[in-house]
């Protein structure tokens, strides 16, 4: 008698843990709806459970009443629960699936109209250089040119030539980092040589824009660390597309680059006092093709390739690229690249 | 003696449970509901041996009924305690 009392009283602790347990499931592994099922089907068996003990001690509750029928109960809710389990996680599964699909859907539809717009634009960038090239080696067929003037079409036939080959050199940028088939060849690099090469070769770019009221600083923060193995082209290439960038959207002010120590890495920064980034523009902004607006592609040329080749870039040297900005306050653009000092 | 509750209720619960076997079909035999479909089995054994008991053994079938009920609760916390893990 005292045996099956003692297994009684593990019975009703079994099930009272059993409650504690399903009380413990997170919303995600269990729904609401099934958990109440469970949680009363357990209940039903801990309150026969509860009415057996007490019978060994011959109290007589109202439990002895009901008894029979909770255990009557106990098969059908518990099976019943497990149904409802069953089916609200289907559902919940196939909920899953349409918001993957919607999600999969909106994002190919995005950049089916980011693509549009690419080659909208791409068709007029390279329009306007191929327009020049075409146009003046007509004009070069004139008799009776002066040398002057001659000298002035080759100049412009030679600029629009780099603008196209500049666009076509990102466009296979940007589908080589895409497809993983771009290879990063590692070197010492010493960085004081190229913070200052890129200092000349901005500053007397700079020139270019007598318009702007620019200049350009570089700035070498806290660090003792001069020369790294990277690959140096490709820094110098995202360097030059912030660069670019920071002259393209500044007016007045001025642009600063440079590199401090960041923990165990190495963050080069390239800032300017121009138009800044709103927000909402942040979260795409390393995306291809991607450009502010519309109205702004008018006032500032691109492709919109620049910063997703640098992303890519930078991602593949095992670094990060991120954006400080505010609209009309200026841009800080930081990567930081993993690198070892060469000693 | 037995009574006619216990074998309502045994009788209920086998139609159920055969019923419920047929519209969950392998689902039950999934590892996932291993434990549940143990505990089921035991609530089953134990609703018997309830009924068993009236007619022979009756202290060993008293002894089985209790203690599969033990058992099945145990199997109950396994089949819950995977499930939040899950």
């Amino acid at each position: 008698m005292n045996i099956i009392a003692l297994v009684d009283t593990l019975t009703t602790i079994g099930f009272f843990i059993c409650i504690l347990v399903i009380l413990r499931i997170k919303n995600n592994q269990l729904d609401d709806v099934s958990k109440g099922f469970y949680l009363t089907s357990v209940t039903l068996f801990f309150l026969i459970s509860v009415s057996n003990i007490l019978e060994h001690g011959n109290i007589t509750t109202m439990f002895d009443v009901f008894e029979d029928y909770l255990e009557i109960l106990f098969i059908p809710f518990i099976f019943f629960s497990t149904i409802t389990y069953i089916y609200m996680r289907e559902i919940s599964k196939r909920r899953q699936i349409q918001n993957e699909l919607i999600f999969a859907k909106e994002k190919a539809e995005e950049n089916d109209r980011l693509k549009s717009r690419f080659l909208a634009n791409l068709s007029h960038e390279i329009r306007t250089p191929m327009n020049s090239i075409v146009g003046f080696t007509n004009l070069l067929e004139i008799e009776n040119l002066s040398k002057d003037s001659q000298q002035k079409y080759l100049q412009i036939i030679k600029s629009s030539s780099s603008q196209l080959l500049n666009l076509i050199t990102d466009i296979l940028d940007i589908s080589k980092i895409e497809a993983n088939q771009l290879d990063i060849h590692c070197s010492i690099v010493d960085l004081e040589k190229l913070m200052n090469e890129l200092y000349t070769r901005y500053n007397y770019e700079l020139a270019e824009y007598p318009e702007k009221n620019l200049k350009i600083e570089v700035n070498i923060r806290e660090t003792t660390i001069s020369k790294i193995i990277c690959d140096q082209t490709r820094l110098n290439q995202v360097f030059s597309n912030l660069l670019n960038n920071a002259i393209k959207f500044t007016q007045n002010g001025k642009i600063e680059f440079g590199y401090s120590e960041y923990s165990d890495k190495l963050r080069f920064f390239v800032s300017d006092t121009g138009i800044g980034i709103s927000d909402e523009f942040k979260k795409q902004i390393f995306s291809r093709f991607s450009r502010e607006k519309i109205s702004s592609d008018t006032l500032y040329g691109g492709t919109g390739l620049g910063l997703a080749i640098s992303k890519g870039l930078v991602n593949l040297m095992g670094g990060e690229i991120y954006v400080e900005s505010e609209k009309n306050a200026g841009s800080t653009f930081y990567f930081t690249l993993p690198v070892e000092p060469v000693k | 003696m037995y009574q006619e509750s216990e074998i309502i209720t045994l009788l209920l619960s086998l139609i159920v449970t055969v019923f419920f076997v047929i519209i969950l079909g392998r689902k039950l035999f999934s590892r996932k509901f291993f434990w549940f479909s143990i505990g089921i089995l035991f609530i089953l054994i134990s609703q018997a041996s309830t009924v068993i008991e009236g007619y022979f053994f009756e202290t060993f079938f008293n002894f089985i009924e209790h203690a599969g009920y033990v058992v099945a609760s145990i199997c109950f916390i396994m089949f819950f305690y995977y499930l939040s893990k899950a």
